[in-house]
């Protein structure tokens, strides 16, 4: 999530020029040119101001304050999450509310691509649990996607993190294929086929990290509480 | 070999002092134990499986509740209210009458982002109870409702968070405590 140490635009005599590279970066995003990044708030980027915030204000004042704002819905709008298709027969289901499934495009297609690479390497290891439906192939052993983050980003009680869109939980699985919730002390959790997914996870370009505490699993880490669900950082 | 004097003093007084105690109680001979723990509903093993978050099932099967948990959104309880379920069991073969239960809660709170930093609040009185009568080998229990989720909302503002609640029973009897209880939730956060 990006930051600002202090207000940037009309009336404000002095920003940082850092502040200044982040508001004119995020408006660009949004769509409302400010002209050259270089740092400096002259009359483009303070119109482009005027203008995102003519979207939502009646009276624009060309003014961003740390935490105003105009600041959360120019975040909101630069991180532009989006949601996580609610489809089945692709290799993942999803065990949180549609609300709470919003990512970065590249966290949503990293995301599709695992779920589509393990389908592939589950039908494969066990070619009789595959079934057509729909005209898709699939196997039984599917992937459950959990929180990411909420349509704008920000807080996601009771999480720390989740907050722009680049933190999935994600399930391990279990030996009876059902879409339920395991730990990695329960009977019915699967090291062979988590490691399997975990390998799917590690070989995409966009994963950086996943905490997980089956540490008999090469490649990821241990962390306090993750014990029944992967926690997977993305890089964008 | 005989005991020394002192010794035989000792367990004299001693005697002594519990036939006392036990007269002075409502029902002589009359023993009461307590116990609380954490009971709240939440979806069945079998609701689980395959649940639509989207149209969640209601809830509906009672369970103990050990820690309140968000890990996993389905699978750990994590419920709006958890209730304090107090038992007093009467242990002995006569009827014990005219006892009195008094419920404390206290939330342990701290710096979401920090947990070394929180305390324990101070104890609140939730419930004061009569029973008036406990048949023999019974138990009478008492139910209050924690509301989790109200006091997350009231910590918000200022960051903080419940780390733990502990709930407290004294069953007090003619003016004497004859069981006292407490039991502890643990409310974890997410990462």
């Amino acid at each position: 999530m990006p930051e600002i140490t202090g207000p940037v635009g009309q009336g404000v005599p002095h920003s940082s020029s850092d502040d200044v590279i982040t508001i004119q970066t995020l408006l660009k995003k949004a769509g409302n040119d400010p002209g050259k990044i270089d740092g400096r708030c002259g009359p483009k980027t303070i119109s482009a101001i005027v203008a995102f915030q003519s979207k939502f204000l009646s009276a624009p004042d060309g003014r961003v304050d740390r935490g105003g704002l105009t600041w959360k819905k120019l975040t909101a709008e630069a991180l532009s999450l989006v949601q996580l298709p609610q489809v089945s027969g692709f290799g993942y289901y999803s065990f949180s509310p549609v609300t709470r499934q919003y990512g970065t495009a590249d966290t949503i297609q990293a995301l599709r691509d695992v779920a589509a690479s393990f389908r592939l390497n589950a039908s494969q290891q066990n070619p009789g649990a595959t079934s057509v439906s729909l005209g898709v192939s699939c196997t039984d052993r599917m992937m459950g996607i959990g929180d990411i983050s909420f349509q704008n980003g920000g807080p996601m009680d009771p999480h720390a993190t989740h907050q722009k869109g680049t933190n999935t939980d994600i399930r391990p699985l279990r030996t009876d294929k059902k879409q339920s919730p395991v730990s990695i002390t329960d009977a019915e959790y699967s090291s062979e086929d988590t490691s399997m997914l975990v390998k799917c996870l590690l070989a995409h370009k966009n994963v950086r990290r996943i905490l997980f505490n089956d540490t008999s699993i090469q490649g990821v880490t241990f962390f306090v509480g993750h014990h029944n669900h992967l926690h997977v950082e993305m890089r964008s | 070999m005989r005991p020394p004097k002192w010794l035989v003093s000792t367990l004299l007084f001693c005697t002594v002092t519990m036939v006392c105690s036990k007269a002075d109680t409502p029902t002589d001979g009359a023993q009461v134990s307590a116990q609380a723990r954490f009971l709240c509903k939440w979806w069945s093993e079998d609701q689980m499986n395959g649940l639509d978050p989207n149209h969640p099932p209601p809830k509906n099967t009672e369970i103990v509740i050990e820690k309140w948990d968000y890990s996993d959104p389905v699978g750990t309880p994590h419920p709006d209210v958890v209730d304090l379920v107090v038992e007093i069991k009467n242990e002995s073969d006569v009827p014990v009458a005219a006892l009195s239960v008094e419920i404390e809660g206290q939330w342990k709170i701290g710096p979401f982002a920090k947990e070394t930093l929180a305390k324990w609040g101070t104890p609140a009185k939730l419930k004061s109870t009569q029973l008036s009568s406990v048949a023999s080998h019974h138990t009478e229990s008492v139910r209050v409702p924690i509301n989790v989720a109200s006091k997350m909302a009231e910590l918000k503002s200022s960051k903080g968070w419940p780390y733990a609640f502990r709930g407290k029973v004294t069953v007090v009897a003619a003016g004497s405590t004859v069981a006292t209880a407490e039991h502890e939730l643990t409310i974890l956060k997410g990462d």
